[in-house]
């Protein structure tokens, strides 16, 4: 059904309003409010840990669909596309919006970003007339499937992911229809916390309502209108200033997915990112990514495009996200390619796929444009579900044991990466309370540490991962999955800096030690059966060989970096004089002669045969570490064997990234 | 005999001197000495001229601790935790202040990794002992700390505030070990769960702890010596005062001297005049702050944290905090869009008017050029102002930038920052179930009464209360406090497998231990007031209420029923279906102090005496005639009708042209829309 509402900006003549810059900023500032509203209803009333843990975002839509505005809060992942979901709700009902209407979907296809993203929008009518939308969107913690948590590395379509809800009526005309709501969050894992979270989200959504009404009154309709079209042209106005005092050019870059999981084993997928900056305007070319892969590693249209508006925005963190950003900022995603996948390929799991290789090489761009806010590669998101029945005494129940870390940011211009920080996914999602997780869970904790090392070297070191591991005590049932990226692809860093460590779940059990990696659904685990994982560090910025002696030092008596890598990533000679002190010396002559050895032989080790590193490393002469920074060759962890292809894009990428600007 | 209100901000510390024979009072300012705080409150009370052995108690509300912590002029700390958790720290909760700015990081921890050491030990979610204490291992630690030389010591483990054991004997052994060093417990700071807020806090406890025993030690001799044999109390942030010894133990509770200020001045408004419902807006010259009192008690919330990624979980004012002050900047984006705040000129160079060298046009600068603020006037006339350097600052960075007069331009910048306090009201309002016009705003602070009027009619706030010294509300505040301890206990249950007999025990040993602490400083049973409540939320919610009950515990269903109509109230809506869960057992402990009452001005409703003329004020796009009158000769009874200007030495009050105004008996100017 097509829509047929009326362009309101034309018939108000919004153009004629005189909007004084004083009423616009107090508009302005009023829309902000109105959203920071909805965010604290939901943040106080939701069910879902996910979204409690701010998985979620609130905007205000325009008639048109358009973002007027959106939270300052949001996650990263929702961004740019909840104008698209606003759009579609538009299109798909056409005339048959009512006043009293509440709306959800999750639909990936149109332009949402994965089916836990459940949206609920509220269309607002005033005097009959449909003249805005607020929306809400929330991570819903299972939204059914075949396996908790919704997140399916298995699926082949989007069937076995979960519940697919395209545009349906919750409310109509005033009425809560039960019988619809009923049927969706029966179709989920504890269908009374999802009804919580449905009913949480309307309210915010009616929360922002009452707040718009009380404007319109106070200021008129056709004001309110000028102002919701004032605040799209502000933010194309002022970014398409600070384009000016830019570059013009074309830049481009790549970045890979490990593998497909249903595809080639030693085969990384392609993301090319190429960026054009014109006297006003940025476009971001995806043309020459891969095609689409078999599992749902995939993104969509919704999800690819938010990417992109994220990585931008790091680079322009003061100016408030609108539909005017995506005015001035756009993209080309070729269809059935890696990031924009068709119907009905599965894109639950974009964002540990698709959707951080796009940030990270947009941030990458813009690192050379801007280097006051340059960034090299951070830890890859990742999400590990444990969920089966749980058999602790007294309790007799379902659960799920949903995880999330937080990992290193890449190395800075003149500032270390982050420790321990949420991914770029989503900068404001907290990582839970273990104490929480063990009341729910039969889970017991076994580790939350800062990993040595972790931290990819560089003159500005990337920030250090984090280790997070547990014991099932008493359960039955319990499947295990995870999905998560860069066991073969590690964070990498720009500028000189070197990569940071491999991700990727470790299982030990009455069976031994058992390497399991990024892409897995449905492990069976019992009672006693230990887990472990690390979340990677950020990679370096700039040549570790050119790093303040005396930063390494102390890095080392923190225990961010251990004595034998400082020696061997920044060639810094350091000696313990009293550990139980923390005293200890750098030996300055041994370490120039180190840093004068590594850089006198760098490059050569960067095209030694792989087949002879991994024999170094057999005999014990150098370790997985040295193999991955210094030699850039990529061991599959299962068979200890070298992945050739895999190792081969991988040189390719560091050298590009990085090694190139290694002075001799 | 006297009593002694102290306030200590950051430029000025404030004084009221009550002699409570006469009922007279002296209010005064004196520089804070920032180096030792405690030497500029005994300067400011010699030059009081009064006897120091006559003064009876001396409350005292400082910024000591929040200044050391956010300078981070703490002592050196050590850590011991469980094994595999050495990070929680620095982790936290992972998430950043500004999502979007990738190089504004969180404050770095207030003690480093090389300074946490791990010892065996594991208590599981329900309070089992998974593995004892590894005794030997955490004497070696000790010794390793008292190598180190490290004074100050906090002991977390997991999940200890479910079963504090091995917590507790590992403060055994580390008070044998390190018999010289503070030692605080996870469990008795924070007996609640999730380790990151619990370590958090106990981490800020005791780090501060050694702060608040220098400067009471400090205090205590210098104030000896003048002859003061009386008591000093500090204000704390739980809403009461608390002895040194108190401060001591939860020496976290005077880092929030910022919020409760903020409170405070609103808060000793209500009690003077009887008032349940008000909105505080103190604002000053960088910042407001806004906090809500509704029934009688200060709106709290039970985290909060003075550093962005440091929680600290023990109650606090909830208050809403903007850069909005009279040094605020306004400013043009790329854009042409004008901007007020966040950023601030402070008091030096200060706004452009104040001829320091300030060239940025400030809130102040826009409010002397439209003639609200009289230039003369300056800390009574003793500070020189320049009006023509604020005009050019005006008229040069934002009237001719976007096309408007000067004035024009300056009545915009008060109207944005204006809107932009009137936002914050909304926020703590409106956003949290409150609706404005049933409350009262309190405005207080260099410039909250200039803009009161302006923000209450933005929200339908019917009245507005102009407390008599609305630059030393705080130190007038620190007398109407009691003393008063919060504990809780965490207590996780469905309501409906609970018996009010449950709750009644618990309740009766909390108010047991409640009782030998008050008792043991010095109250007399009649003077203990005890207040219970629990944290309640519905079955599978992460937030919880806190919702008064009765003494004895009264049948549940009533308690289920005050929580649903609470939640309806906070979040518009409730879910009686649904189970509600109970999450921990609050008590307040409250000694009540015999109060100073605010003095009685001399009655009489001709406010002729008072009017000093008028003056021609840029308002609301019009050159208006505003009545100016004296607020020291304003009588109690006296009555003025906008537009008019109340000026006194600290404050300039202005009332619209739709506002009438009157003066109560305490000298207090309550003013309301005509009509009302």
């Amino acid at each position: 059904m097509k829509t047929s509402l009326p362009d309101l900006y034309k018939m108000y003549e919004v153009d004629e309003v005189k909007l004084d810059n004083i009423t616009f900023e107090v508009l302005k500032n009023a829309f902000i409010t109105l959203v920071d509203q909805m965010s604290e209803q939901i943040l106080r009333t939701c069910y879902s840990f996910v979204i409690y843990n701010r998985d979620f975002s609130c905007c205000l839509n325009d008639f048109k669909g358009d973002t007027v505005m959106q939270g300052s809060q949001d996650i990263a992942v929702h961004v740019g596309t909840l104008h698209y979901t606003a759009k579609s709700v538009l299109e798909y009902f056409g005339d048959e919006i009512y006043p009293g209407d509440v709306i959800a979907l999750n639909d990936p296809y149109l332009g949402g970003t994965h089916f836990p993203d459940v949206r609920i929008l509220k269309p607002i009518f005033h005097n009959g007339e449909l003249i805005a939308i607020t929306q809400t969107n929330g991570h819903w913690a299972d939204v059914g499937g075949s396996v908790p948590g919704s997140f399916n590395v298995l699926a082949r379509e989007h069937y076995a992911e979960g519940l697919r809800i395209t545009p349906v009526k919750i409310w109509e005309k005033g009425q809560f229809r039960r019988d619809v709501a009923d049927l969706i969050v029966n179709n989920m894992r504890v269908p009374q916390e999802r009804m919580g979270d449905l009913k949480a989200q309307a309210t915010a959504t009616m929360v922002g309502e009452k707040y718009l009404q009380h404007l319109i009154e106070k200021y008129g309709l056709r004001t309110v209108l000028a102002a919701f079209k004032a605040s799209q042209d502000y933010v194309e106005r002022i970014l398409r200033e600070r384009i000016k005092t830019l570059p013009k050019g074309r830049w481009e870059t790549e970045d890979y997915i490990d593998y497909d999981p249903a595809g080639e084993y030693d085969k990384p997928v392609r993301i090319r990112v190429e960026m054009e900056i014109s006297n006003d305007r940025i476009h971001y070319d995806l043309t020459g990514s891969d095609p689409y892969v078999g599992t749902f590693l995939n993104g969509a249209f919704g999800s690819s495009f938010s990417a992109v508006i994220a990585g931008t925005k790091f680079f322009f963190p003061d100016i408030p996200l609108n539909s005017g950003f995506y005015r001035v900022v756009n993209a080309t995603l070729p269809e059935n390619t890696v990031v924009n996948a068709p119907w009905p390929l599965p894109v639950t799991g974009f964002c540990s796929g698709a959707y951080e290789k796009i940030m990270n090489s947009i941030i990458e761009l813009w690192s050379h444009l801007i280097p006051d806010r340059a960034m090299a590669c951070s830890f890859n998101l990742e999400y590990l579900l444990v969920g089966g029945w749980d058999k602790r005494p007294g309790y007799n129940r379902h659960f799920m044991w949903y995880d999330w870390m937080v990992g290193g940011y890449g190395g800075r211009n003149g500032l270390d990466g982050s420790n321990a920080s949420a991914p770029l996914f989503g900068m404001g999602l907290s990582v839970q309370p273990l104490e929480g997780q063990e009341r729910l869970n039969p889970v017991l904790t076994i580790k939350h540490d800062i990993i040595p090392d972790s931290g990819g070297p560089g003159k500005w070191r990337g920030g250090c991962g984090v280790e997070k591991g547990g014991i099932i005590t008493a359960a039955d049932r319990v499947l295990m999955s995870y999905m998560a990226d860069r066991e073969r692809i590690i964070s990498w860093g720009i500028m000189g800096g070197l990569p940071s460590i491999k991700m990727g779940v470790k299982l030990i059990s009455g069976d031994g030690e058992k390497w399991l990696g990024c892409y897995f659904s449905g492990i069976p685990l019992k009672t006693g059966d230990r887990f472990t994982r690390p979340s990677a560090g950020g990679g370096g910025y700039g040549d570790p060989l050119e790093r303040d002696p005396k930063l390494v030092l102390e890095d080392v008596i923190d225990g961010y970096v251990t004595i034998s890598r400082a020696r061997k990533d920044y060639g810094v000679v350091i000696k313990a004089i009293d550990e139980e002190l923390g005293h200890y010396e750098i030996d300055y002559e041994a370490t120039e002669k180190e840093r004068d050895f590594i850089r006198k032989n760098r490059l050569s080790w960067l095209k030694e045969d792989p087949e002879k590193v991994v024999e170094l490393l057999k005999r014990g002469e150098i370790d997985e570490l040295d193999a991955v920074r210094r030699y850039g060759v990529i061991i599959d962890s299962r068979t200890g064997k070298v992945l050739h292809k895999t190792t081969e894009v991988y040189r390719k990428l560091i050298f590009t990234k990085s090694a190139k600007y290694w002075k001799a | 005999m006297y009593r002694v209100g102290v306030d200590v901000g950051g430029t000025f510390t404030d004084f009221l001197i009550s002699d409570l024979e006469t009922g007279g009072v002296e209010v005064f300012k004196h520089p804070t000495t920032p180096e030792n705080p405690a030497l500029g409150i005994v300067e400011g009370l010699k030059l009081a001229k009064i006897d120091f052995s006559k003064v009876g108690m001396i409350l005292v509300s400082t910024t000591v601790v929040t200044n050391a912590l956010v300078m981070r002029r703490i002592p050196r700390a050590a850590i011991i935790t469980t094994r595999g958790f050495r990070g929680v720290l620095e982790i936290r909760r992972g998430t950043r202040e500004d999502i979007w700015d990738h190089y504004r990081d969180p404050a770095p921890p207030l003690v480093k990794r090389r300074d946490i050491f791990e010892v065996d030990e594991r208590v599981d979610y329900s309070g089992q002992v998974l593995q004892e204490l590894d005794g030997e291992g955490l004497r070696h630690v000790c010794s390793i700390i008292r190598r180190r030389g490290i004074n100050v010591v906090v002991v977390h483990f997991i999940n200890s505030y479910i079963n504090p054991i091995n917590e507790v004997k590992a403060v055994e052994i580390l008070k044998n070990e390190l018999p010289n060093a503070f030692i605080s417990a996870s469990h008795e700071v924070n007996p609640e769960p999730f380790e990151f807020e619990r370590l958090s806090t106990t981490v800020i406890n005791a780090v501060s702890a050694p702060v608040v025993k220098e400067f009471m030690e400090s205090l205590e001799s210098m104030l000896a010596e003048y002859g003061f044999n009386g008591s000093v109390l500090l204000i704390h942030q739980g809403g009461g005062v608390m002895t040194p010894n108190a401060a001591l133990k939860y020496a976290a509770r005077l880092a929030g001297s910022g919020p409760m200020a903020g409170a405070m001045g609103a808060y000793s408004i209500c009690t003077a005049t009887g008032l349940k419902n008000a909105i505080g807006l103190d604002s000053g010259g960088t910042t407001a702050l806004v906090s809500l009192i509704y029934n009688g008690e200060v709106r709290m919330k039970n985290e909060w944290s003075i550093t962005y990624g440091a929680p600290i979980r023990m109650p606090a004012p909830d208050v809403v905090t903007i850069g909005a002050g009279g040094g605020s900047v306004a400013w043009i984006d790329e854009a042409g869009v004008m901007h007020v705040g966040p950023i601030s000129m402070g008091a030096d160079p200060g706004p452009a008017c104040y001829g320091k060298g300030g060239r940025e046009p400030t809130l102040t600068d826009a409010n002397v050029v439209t003639g609200r603020l009289n230039p003369n006037m300056f800390l009574g006339g003793r500070m020189k102002i320049y009006p023509e350097l604020g005009e050019k600052a005006i008229a040069e960075k934002i009237g001719k930038p976007l096309g408007l007069s000067t004035m024009e331009a300056a009545e915009g910048i008060i109207k944005v920052a204006v809107t932009n306090m009137a936002n914050a009201v909304r926020l703590i309002s409106i956003a949290r179930g409150y609706d404005p016009r049933d409350f009262t705003l309190v405005a207080f602070g260099g410039s909250g009464p200039l803009h009161a009027a302006m923000v209450a009619r933005e929200l339908g706030i019917p009245r507005i209360a102009i407390p008599p010294w609305p630059g030393i509300t705080s130190a007038y505040g620190t007398l109407t406090m009691d003393v008063r301890h919060d504990i809780l206990q965490t207590f996780i249950k469905t309501l409906s497998n609970l018996t009010p007999k449950d709750l009644e025990e618990i309740f009766s040993s909390m108010e047991k231990s409640m009782f030998d602490i008050l008792r043991g400083e010095g109250f007399k049973d009649e003077k203990i007031k005890i207040r219970r409540a629990l944290d309640m939320r519905y079955f599978g919610q992460w937030r919880s209420l806190t919702i008064p009950v009765d003494k004895p515990v009264g049948q549940l269903n009533e308690i289920a029923e005050r929580f649903h109509s609470e939640h309806e109230r906070e979040y518009a809506y409730k879910d009686p279906a649904n189970e509600i869960e109970v999450y921990a057992c609050r008590l307040a402990g409250i000694g009540v102090i015999d109060k100073v009452r605010l003095p009685t001005i001399p009655r009489g409703v001709d406010s002729s005496e008072a009017f000093k003329g008028s003056r021609k004020v840029f308002f609301q796009g019009d050159t208006v005639d505003f009545k100016i009158y004296d607020r020291w000769k304003l009588k109690a009874g006296s009555r003025i009708a906008g537009p008019a200007i109340v000026e006194q030495m600290d404050t300039t009050t202005l009332i619209p042209e739709d506002f009438n105004a009157w003066v109560d008996s305490n000298g207090i100017i309550f003013f309301e829309v005509k009509g009302q």
